[in-house]
Formats: C-alpha cells, structure tokens, sequence
C-alpha cells in the first residue's frame, strides 16, 4: 500500500477491503473492451451492462447508491472494495489516476 | 401461528409487515432507478386494473382446495412474495378501491408469509423456510472451499443476479435470485444458501429459450460473515466472502457441477445478461411499459396456470397505462420523513396521503 495517500472522498463503505488501482470511468453503456483487469470502475450506478467489468475490476466507486444497491450486493460477492453515494466520484475522479479504495470505511485516496 | 386470525390478529400482522417495508424501502437510493425502472413511476399507472386483477385472483384461490402454504409455493420465493405484498399494498392506495379490499390484499399475503416461512415471515432480519433436519442434509452435501473457488462462486453469482435484474427488470430480480438464511451452526459458522431459478425465461424473452440451465444452487458455509435478509429481498453480509468461505456445494439444475468448469457458465450468463438489459434500455417507452407489466404478471405466472388463466396482463391493464407519462414524485430526502410517507402509503386502513398527487 502507499505510504502518503491524499484524500480524495468519501461515500457509504458497501463492501469491506481495501484495493489499488488505476481509474476507469465507465458511462452507462459500457464498453468491456476498454476496461483492463485490475482497474478500478468508477460509475454513477452500474447496470447489467457492465457485468463483465464489474468481475475485472479491484473494485467499484459510484456517485449514487446505498448498502442494497446493486453494486454493493455485486461487489460483496465479489470480494472487492465498493464506495457508493460518493456523490461526485465521476468527477472528482479522473481516467488515469492511481487510487486507494478502502471499501470498509468508505474513501477513497490518491496515490501520489 | 395460529391458522385463523382475528381482525386485530391481522391488523397487527400487517403492521408488523409494513414496519419491516418501511424500514427496507428506506434504506433504498431511489436515484438508482433513475436510468432502468420503478414501482413508484410505473405501477400507479395500472392501480385500477391490476388491483381488480389481484382481488379476482385472490377471490379464485379461495375456491380453490390449496392450502396457503401451497399458494405460497407457487411464488418464486419468499423474497419475491414479500415484494409483491409491498408493491400490491402500494398499488391499492392508487387504486379506487375499499379499505376492506385494499385489507383482503394485505391479509392474501398475511396468510402465505405465515404459513410458509419458519422464522420471521417479512424479513426483519432473516429469510428462514428450512427446517433443521433440512439443514443438516445440506452439510452433508458441502466439501471445502478456498479463496480461488469463492472468486469462481462469486462470479458466478453475480452473473445469475444480473441476468435476473436484466430478464426481469431491477423491480423483480428475485424472479430469479434468493438468499436463505442465517442458519447458525455454531462456533461462529452459519450456513446460506444462494438460489437462481428462472434463467431461462421465453414467454418474456425468446433468446433464453436455448439458455443450458434453468436453475443454479449454491450451499455456502461461511465463518466470521454477518448475514441479513430485507424484507425488500436483499442479501446483506457483513465480512469478507471470499477469505471466510469455509465450505461450499454446487448444483446446476439439480446435479453437482464441476467447480472448474463454472468461469464459461458465468461467462455465458454475462452475455446474456448484458444483451437482454441493451435490448430493454433501447424500447421506447411504450414498450417499456408493457415489457415491465409482462415481468409484474410473470411472477404470478405458476398461480394462473393452475387457476387454467392467462398469466399476462390483461388488455385492461395495458390499456390503462398506454400514453400516459410516468409518475414523477419528490420523495423526502430525510429517512424519518420517507418512513412517515411510506407507512402512510402501505397502510390499507389509511386514507391517500394528502401530500401525494394521485
């Protein structure tokens, strides 16, 4: 894990863990192809369209949602961290950006 | 419970349930319907009709020899009859009906939830049907688990719960996805058991018609895992489920399935997953609304082929909601204030909540 994470948001902790990875802002209609192993989804609510990316991803941040939304559930199963409610993750958040997601608290870091 | 309740009996039964809706459907973010569907835009459109429909229907079963237990087990699970309770009791306080109809609504479901579920019938913790000597088979059937089948499982639970939010809308995943439990079995164990039936779906959609599997069934036997099940059919666990997965057991339509071969059942149930909700999120509104209507109606699907009725909605019910826009509601945005609402709403002995546009 990083040493020196900045704060970045915060948002309702919906699935315990912590993760690193690279941000990837997926819109509604998801393109799998352009999502890589490991990066992390930043959506405003996921969807059925993004199934396959959501079972790639290190974990998933989302401006919307709560603790029986459907990335929550999705993502418990899962096994990674999930941040919902972060109001303006699809913002604040950009492609490119390294990040720590830690799913038990809810927030998320910048990896300087 | 006993079989024949008194008014107040049920009174205070319903209550019970509507507290237990109450406390689920606030816990909700109503913004995540926004961009898919939702009862409270599209079901008041056909609260005249559809209510009509469910009192004829709840008049039918009653001629019928079926106990309430039987009735209860022509429903997808106990999830999705707990959703259908919540949503019906919505629909009445739309509807022009009587408060003693909208009181026969309540009590039909009263009745199934009671006779079916051993422990706690609306969910305020837990989603209990299994008997103990039930449990205990299902241990027999479990071997160990690791890390790498957990992430297998997990995957291929999010694939089935997709694949149900996607055939039968985010209003009526537990068509196909059900969670049963806590079963406690000591030493900090307990065991949960994840159904999907339905997969396969063609009155709805004709592409799941050479789906390979109808029905998925995980035994999992977690340590140091919280679970609860809502009232509004969500499963919600507390700690890590893949590191605590201590034992597990597969079945795909019935028979053991070969952990290592489940990546392409997930991979194949993704697929469709993504195709039916794209080919959903591209009908017009229009369409959108009869395809929605269609899901409503398939949940009663088993109970109208016994009745020997047509399980669609009717022409009447399509006829009611053609043209009309969707609601739109400003919900409160404070917890306290939603529940004050929501009670309002549920209630069959109360009147239309004044603040509300019907």
């Amino acid at each position: 894990m990083a040493k020196n994470p900045k704060f970045l948001l915060s948002g309702i902790g919906a699935s315990s863990g912590k993760a690193e990875g690279i941000v990837r802002i997926v819109s509604n209609n998801a393109d799998n192809v352009l999502f890589h192993e490991e990066e992390i989804l930043v959506t405003k609510i996921t969807n059925p369209a993004m199934v396959s990316i959501m079972a790639k991803a290190a974990a998933i941040i989302c401006d919307i949602g709560s603790l029986t939304s459907h990335p929550s559930i999705v993502s418990r199963e899962l096994g990674i961290p999930c941040v919902v409610a972060t109001k303006n993750g699809t913002t604040v958040l950009k492609n490119g950006m390294k990040v720590k997601v830690d799913g038990t608290i809810g927030k998320v870091y910048l990896i300087v | 419970m006993s079989k024949i309740m008194t008014g107040q009996q049920y009174k205070k039964e319903i209550n019970k349930a509507i507290e237990s809706f109450c406390r689920a459907w606030t816990d909700m973010d109503f913004g995540t319907f926004d961009n898919t569907v939702s009862w409270f835009a599209y079901d008041p459109l056909i609260a005249d009709s559809w209510t009509k429909r469910m009192l004829q229907m709840i008049g039918d079963l009653d001629k019928t020899r079926l106990s309430k237990k039987e009735i209860a087990g022509l429903f997808p699970n106990m999830s999705e009859l707990r959703v259908k309770m919540g949503f019906d009791m919505w629909m009445a306080k739309y509807a022009k009906v009587s408060q003693d109809e909208r009181v026969t609504i309540a009590k039909f479901y009263v009745d199934l939830l009671t006779a079916y579920c051993l422990e706690d019938p609306y969910a305020f913790k837990k989603n209990i049907v299994h008997s103990h000597q039930e449990v205990q088979n299902f241990l027999k059937q479990v071997k160990p688990a690791s890390t790498q089948i957990a992430k297998k499982l997990g995957r291929l639970v999010s694939a089935c719960y997709h694949l149900g939010h996607a055939a039968y809308s985010d209003m009526y995943p537990s068509i196909v996805y059900e969670n049963y439990g806590p079963y406690n079995l000591g030493k900090g164990c307990i065991l949960a058991i994840k159904n999907f039936d339905n997969l396969r779906c063609p009155e709805l959609w004709p592409e799941t018609k050479n789906l390979p599997w109808m029905q998925v069934s995980i035994i999992n036997v977690y340590q140091k895992v919280k679970m609860r099940v809502d009232s509004a059919s969500h499963g919600i666990y507390e700690g890590d489920l893949v590191k605590n997965l201590k034992q597990f057991s597969l079945r795909i339509d019935g028979k053991i399935f070969p952990i290592k071969k489940v990546d392409k059942v997930s991979e194949t149930l993704e697929k469709f997953a993504i195709n039916l909700f794209r080919k959903y999120q591209l009908l017009d509104q229009e369409k959108k609304k009869t395809k929605y209507y269609y899901q409503k109606a398939y949940v009663y699907k088993k109970i109208y082929d016994y009745l020997g009725q047509a399980w669609h909605p009717s022409p009447e019910i399509l006829k009611e909601a053609k043209g009309k826009p969707l609601y739109k509601t400003a919900w409160p945005k404070r917890k306290k204030e939603k529940m004050v609402l929501f009670r309002k709403i549920f209630d069959p002995y109360q009147g239309f909540p004044k603040n509300l546009t019907r």
